[in-house]
């Protein structure tokens, strides 16, 4: 792939997929589709990758999609894992908190890692999977559609036709403008200067937030590793700042020689990134207009605290991804299109419940919650009951608990831990290879359509598989728990309790191509499988829940 | 919910009154919080709390607009 490759060369042909933008989202949305077979073209109108850390906290979910999208190994190799944090009210400790973590899962509950490298290392995989055709120095003037197909007003050839159009351009997305689409919601007063530093001196990983620091008296500190010994630096700075004058190097210098004198870091220092950042909570009422979707920050905007930006457009990309093949290649309705922006809309909502009262309690938008917020900041430190409010809880999943793909769980049929609209852990396993048993992740063995996870032992499951063998593009996975089963595809380790039930002889997990669960039972059958599919790919609605007899009478 | 009898409220009251005269006046908001927030999370009746913080807060301005 030429990185410096701009428009030339461009067709008004039919593309199936015109991605615009090519961040983070656009990227994995471009890989997620050639996961599926499906070409697209990406067009970006930066010269090459962003620079700085920016979003840099990569959620267990994001790890867990960049893996199965073909970037991992280099996201893992580079980036910095980390497991909590610590927080302090002016210079004593107030909390020092855990980030859910199960070591039977494959990855860490966060990876700090500069959205320019992980940006690069998304722009790597596409290029290895020759069907990312991604255009650097292309400017994407507007969009219109008819019943057919969308046209793009490109700046150089003109006008492009594509069967889709995904907007992935970011907070000032000019598609979202162009379809006079609004976002919903509030922007917060809170500022913030962004700081990347390098510094000298060895540092644990983690979190570190100050409140009423020393080093911005009255207002917050959050300090974040990330590989290379760079650091992340964010003051909040008051709302009337100019920002000239608070990116201006020496000043930025002297803030950062502050902050680090009051840490007791010794040795030198460099600054190599410095930007501003204003919270906004906001999004698009639907994420689908005909045909053009959007998604990240051109469908939402969230608050940073939380880590909920970029890695909840990473979510939107790996949802959209497997509908838009679906539907190109007839397999299912255009209604599925449709779940796309339901799903994400209500995780939107989610995310932005969680990130905006984590941005209330960083900078209160009002001195009642100031007044509360400081209480418990300075009650923290003797009782420790009310630590928990301080509690950032970054990037928890969202469940599609509510989406119209699932079906819902028979009586008696439920598997401890799992509902379906969960994400399917990605549990490490062993995994058969040939006659060996080697290290792997169940998300690894879900392929690019959907996947019926057979979990416990493995006899019965060649009877199932030949009974659901017509339905092509589903595949059957077996996995056993405890010594070396025989028909199994993989074992799990013995005692391991988040995901295989101990007593039943099996139990069925049906898995989406983006690895949420769109059904589970014990003890299924095949019909009940067969009639879950044709939900979780909208050919077939779940009937609405009959009303009780006397409503139904009154009604 | 239950309610203390009237020599238990006039201990707690009391008691309020002596702890708040030890704090210094430019304190006294931030002491109150603190406190607020420990009662209520003394109980896991949400809406004993809702209801106590409405009516201290209707309380005050009924308070305000008496002449």
């Amino acid at each position: 792939m030429d990185p410096s490759q701009g428009p030339a060369g461009l067709t008004g042909d039919a593309h199936p997929v015109v991605i615009a933008g090519g961040g983070p989202v656009g990227l994995t949305l471009a890989l997620a589709l050639a996961r599926q077979g499906i070409r697209s073209l990406v067009l970006e109108e930066d010269a090459t990758v962003s620079d700085g850390s920016r979003a840099l906290g990569m959620s267990r979910r994001t790890q867990d999609i960049w893996a199965s999208a073909g970037a991992g190994e280099a996201v893992e190799a580079k980036g910095l894992p980390w497991f909590g944090g610590w927080t302090y009210f002016r210079q004593q400790l107030v909390l020092q908190h855990s980030l859910p973590h199960d070591p039977a899962l494959r990855h860490p509950p966060m990876l700090n890692l500069q959205q320019c490298d992980a940006e690069q290392f998304l722009v790597d995989a596409a290029g290895r999977t020759g069907l990312v055709d991604l255009r650097w120095n292309t400017s994407l003037a507007g969009v219109t559609q008819d019943e057919d197909g969308v046209w793009l007003d490109v700046a150089g050839p003109g006008r492009l036709r594509a069967a889709y159009a995904v907007a992935c351009d970011g907070a000032g997305s000019r598609v979202r403008s162009s379809l006079g689409l609004r976002m919903e919601g509030a922007s917060g007063e809170a500022r913030y200067l962004i700081v990347d530093v390098r510094i000298a001196q060895d540092l644990q990983p983690g979190r570190r937030a100050w409140f009423d620091s020393p080093s911005n008296p009255g207002a917050t500190v959050l300090m974040h590793g990330q590989p290379d010994r760079v650091w992340r630096i964010d003051w909040q700075v008051g709302r009337d700042d100019d920002p000239s004058v608070i990116t201006a190097p020496a000043n930025v210098a002297a803030r950062v020689a502050q902050h680090l004198g009051m840490l007791g870091v010794a040795g030198p220092w460099e600054v190599i990134w410095i930007s501003t950042y204003r919270a906004h909570a906001r999004t698009l009422p639907a994420y689908r207009i005909g045909r053009v979707m959007l998604a990240g920050d051109a469908a939402h905007l969230i608050p940073i605290f939380g880590i909920r930006g970029l890695n909840s457009g990473v979510e939107d990309a790996w949802n959209l991804a497997w509908k838009l093949a679906m539907v190109l290649r007839g397999e299912a309705p255009d209604a599925l299109l449709d779940s796309y922006s339901a799903e994400r809309v209500g995780a939107a909502r989610e995310n932005l419940r969680l990130a905006t009262r984590a941005l209330n309690f960083m900078t209160p938008p009002t001195p009642g919650r100031r007044l509360l917020r400081d209480a418990v900041l300075s009650l923290a430190l003797s009782q420790p009951a009310v630590r928990d409010l301080i509690n950032p809880r970054q990037a928890t999943l969202v469940p599609l608990a509510g989406s119209t793909l699932n079906t819902p769980v028979g009586e008696g049929k439920a598997i401890a831990g799992l509902q379906p609209g969960d994400v399917v852990p990605n549990l490490r396993l062993l995994v058969r290879n040939g006659a060996d048993w080697v290290e792997g992740s169940l998300h690894a063995l879900l392929g690019p359509g959907f996947t019926l996870v057979w979990l416990g032992q493995a006899a019965g499951a060649a009877g199932l598989r030949r009974q659901l063998q017509h339905l092509t593009g589903l595949r059957l996975v077996v996995i056993a728990t405890g010594s070396a089963d025989t028909g199994a595809d993989a074992l799990a380790p013995a005692g391991d309790g988040t995901i295989l039930p101990a007593s039943r002889p099996r139990a069925l997990v049906l898995v989406r191509p983006d690895d949420h669960i769109a059904g589970c039972w014990l003890d299924a059958d095949a019909g009940s499988v067969e009639a879950a599919l044709a939900v979780a790919t909208a050919r077939v609605r779940m009937p609405e829940p009959a009303l009780p007899s006397e409503l139904a009478s009154v009604l | 919910m239950t309610r203390p009898d009237a020599v238990h409220a006039e201990a707690m009251f009391e008691l309020l009154g002596a702890t708040v005269d030890t704090v210094p006046p430019e304190q006294v908001p931030l002491f109150l919080a603190k406190l607020a927030l420990m009662l209520a999370l003394c109980t896991d009746d949400p809406a004993l709390v809702r209801e106590m913080a409405d009516a201290a807060a209707k309380d005050l301005t009924r308070a305000e607009e008496t002449p």
